[in-house]
């Protein structure tokens, strides 16, 4: 699990230590990896300027970025789509690719499942953490863990077992 | 933990490491100067056009990748390219002129060169 903050951001560390990371899961929930880069460091300037401390630094910038970034589920859309188109030139009968089942589980889940997804599942962050940096409660949080879990596990062709 | 956890987990996983690298070096004092310095340009990714259709705007996005580089991009893997000194491209013959959008992608476009002569003549190739 990524580091939190406490009071102040120690921001050579974060982008030391966490900076990637929190990039690819602002890539997973926005689907384009550039505008991941660009939404986090707009989100860190945010972030800096905050008077209050906010729990899990990653968890943060993760949502705060994704959250400006433009559509992910406009663009994944039309990627989806051009790469679709592509793979059935190249490839009549294509590979099936774990990320790129994921790519598009996640593309048709709601931002809010999304976002609790992947900071549950890739940044390890735990329910009341994710739900402080949605602004929700725990149990919606637990809601929307549970919804995407079901989705994504369909998607990835796991059997998915009861879960709380 | 469930084997669907398990398997979410190692998609998040297997997906990050597809990611393009980033370049960590410079982004704390940018941020710091609140001046994000982030890439401005697209993936390069042969497959297809995102963000801008038609011609005139593969022939403007070629421009603005071979404008940024300096290079004959042709490379088909995926490379984040750093637009920062560039903020305009035209393409002679279409005359377009503008601004490539972060995150854009190009598909099948062979751009040259910046020349003395003004901006390079990029040749859709689909």
């Amino acid at each position: 699990m990524l580091d939190s903050q406490t009071q102040v951001l120690d921001l050579d560390r974060f982008v030391a230590e966490d900076y990637t990371r929190v990039v690819s899961a602002v890539a997973r929930i926005t689907g384009n990896h550039a505008d991941a880069q660009d939404a986090v460091q707009e989100a860190l300037v945010s972030l800096l300027r905050l008077d209050r401390p906010v729990g899990s630094v990653a968890a943060w910038v993760t949502v705060a970025a994704s959250n400006r970034a433009r559509s992910g589920r406009r663009r994944l859309g039309a990627e989806e789509r051009a790469v679709g188109r592509l793979g059935a030139r190249l490839d009549p009968e294509p590979e099936r690719l774990p990320e790129l089942d994921l790519r598009r589980a996640l593309a048709a889940l709601p931002l809010k499942q999304r976002q609790a997804a992947t900071l549950h599942y890739y940044l390890g962050q735990p329910v009341a953490e994710v739900a402080v940096a949605l602004g929700v409660s725990e149990g919606t949080v637990k809601t929307h863990l549970s919804r995407a879990r079901a989705s994504l596990a369909r998607a990835l062709g796991v059997e998915e077992e009861s879960h709380e | 933990m469930s084997d669907a956890d398990d398997a979410i987990r190692r998609a998040f996983e297997q997906a990050a490491a597809s990611d393009p690298p980033v370049d960590t070096s410079g982004v704390a004092d940018a941020v710091r100067s609140g001046t994000p310095t982030a890439p401005k340009g697209g993936s390069w990714f042969r497959g297809w056009i995102g963000g801008v259709a038609g011609v005139g705007a593969v022939c403007l996005v070629g421009a603005a990748v071979a404008g940024a580089t300096g290079a004959f991009a042709s490379d088909p893997t995926p490379v984040t390219m750093n637009l920062d000194a560039v903020t305009t491209y035209s393409c002679p013959g279409s005359g377009v002129v503008g601004a490539l959008h972060r995150g854009d992608r190009v598909l099948s476009v062979a751009p040259a060169p910046r020349t003395a002569s003004g901006w390079p003549s990029v040749h859709p190739t689909t």
